[in-house]
């Protein structure tokens, strides 16, 4: 270190000075962890023995099972990453709603339909679409059981012509990202 | 008597959550430290480095040199500050191709990190780049040798070399041009 400049040296030794921790950040680490399990490395190996009859059932039903997989990972993904629409870029809308048993997506998109756009659940309450969107400003909301609307808690608030609450996203060109 | 970082490791690794949060206690504000200089604010720092202990404990297991903890939480905490400043660099681009199209006249000076704390001592980190300052950062603020650096980011030794010195160069021009030296 001596070697350095003398500003520089300076300003390693007020660097250095560590900060002193927020309690409550602190506290929220220790929350966060207590959510929080480590994955296991080893996994326990199990010999089965079946007969010819079994085995051949199993087959048959591991066959069944990840068809159905594959079934709904292609129509999960087709959700997630709808075909490229020339012009267009794919964006992902999330909304939050445990109890929810539909929720759609409605905007200047799909002229506010209600039943043009439903979303996807996924785990925790979690639901998301994926739609193609001209770039520009889009206004949307979201329509909770076909009855209430909300504005996305996490983007910008605007008035909606019909006075509904709804937000606002700015869609980019594709290339620029 | 502190007890080593490799026996509270283990511990955690054997499933006792009470000794992980020893090692939380004992590099928060280090791990903070780094994050807030790497990212230039505080707010930003805290929620990376939540995000690291986090992933950290739940690959606890696969930290196959439980004594040198420090440099593996690192290497997961540089990771997550990068991929923060890349996402805050993406967010902050489309915003500013917004607001040219939308406000062209209140157009300002391009600025990816928001910062606080020590505004003299942000500003000139936050004239060198993510690299070079996080090169500067490991090896002066959290002085690790060159080799635990190269393990910790992924980086060639002779490259982070390169790195630390064009670091120290800018910043000594830096200084020196606000003090007028």
């Amino acid at each position: 270190m001596s070697e350095l400049d003398s500003v520089v040296r300076d300003l390693i030794v007020r660097l250095k000075s560590v900060p002193e921790p927020d309690p409550r950040a602190l506290r929220e680490v220790h929350a966060a962890l207590r959510q929080a399990r480590p994955a296991r490395l080893v996994e326990t190996r199990r010999v089965l023995i079946l007969s010819p009859i079994r085995a051949l059932a199993w087959a048959l039903l591991l066959v069944l099972a990840t068809s159905t997989v594959w079934v709904f990972a292609w129509q999960s993904e087709a959700n997630r990453n709808p075909a490229p629409v020339a012009g267009r870029t794919p964006v992902q809308f999330v909304f939050v709603a445990e109890q929810a048993q539909r929720i759609s997506l409605v905007g200047d998109f799909n002229d506010w339909d209600p039943t043009a756009t439903r979303m996807t659940r996924g785990a925790g309450g979690v639901w998301y679409v994926v739609v193609p969107l001209q770039p520009g400003r889009i206004a949307y909301s979201f329509v909770v059981d076909d009855k209430v609307w909300h504005a996305d808690p996490e983007a910008a608030v605007t008035t909606h012509d019909f006075g509904r609450p709804s937000s606002v996203v700015y869609v980019a060109q594709t290339e620029s990202l | 008597v502190e007890t080593p970082d490799a026996e509270l490791v283990q511990r955690a690794q054997a499933g006792e959550a009470a000794a992980f949060d020893v090692l939380v206690n004992r590099y928060y504000a280090l791990a903070l430290r780094y994050a807030w200089r790497q990212l230039g604010n505080r707010e930003d720092a805290e929620e990376v480095v939540q995000d690291a202990f986090v992933r950290a404990y739940r690959s606890v297991r696969g930290c196959h040199e439980p004594a040198r903890f420090r440099g593996w939480l690192f290497t997961i905490l540089i990771n997550r500050c990068r991929t923060h400043a890349g996402r805050n660099r993406r967010r902050f681009l489309l915003f500013e191709r917004w607001r040219e199209r939308e406000q062209p006249a209140s157009s300002s000076a391009p600025q990816t990190l928001r910062l606080d704390g020590d505004q003299e001592v942000a500003r000139a980190l936050a004239s060198l780049s993510p690299r070079l300052r996080e090169a500067f950062l490991l090896k002066y603020i959290e002085e690790m040798s060159y080799e635990e650096m190269a393990q910790a980011t992924g980086v060639g030794v002779s490259a982070l070399k390169m790195r630390v010195k064009r670091a120290t160069d800018a910043l000594a021009a830096q200084l020196k041009k606000e003090l007028h030296v």
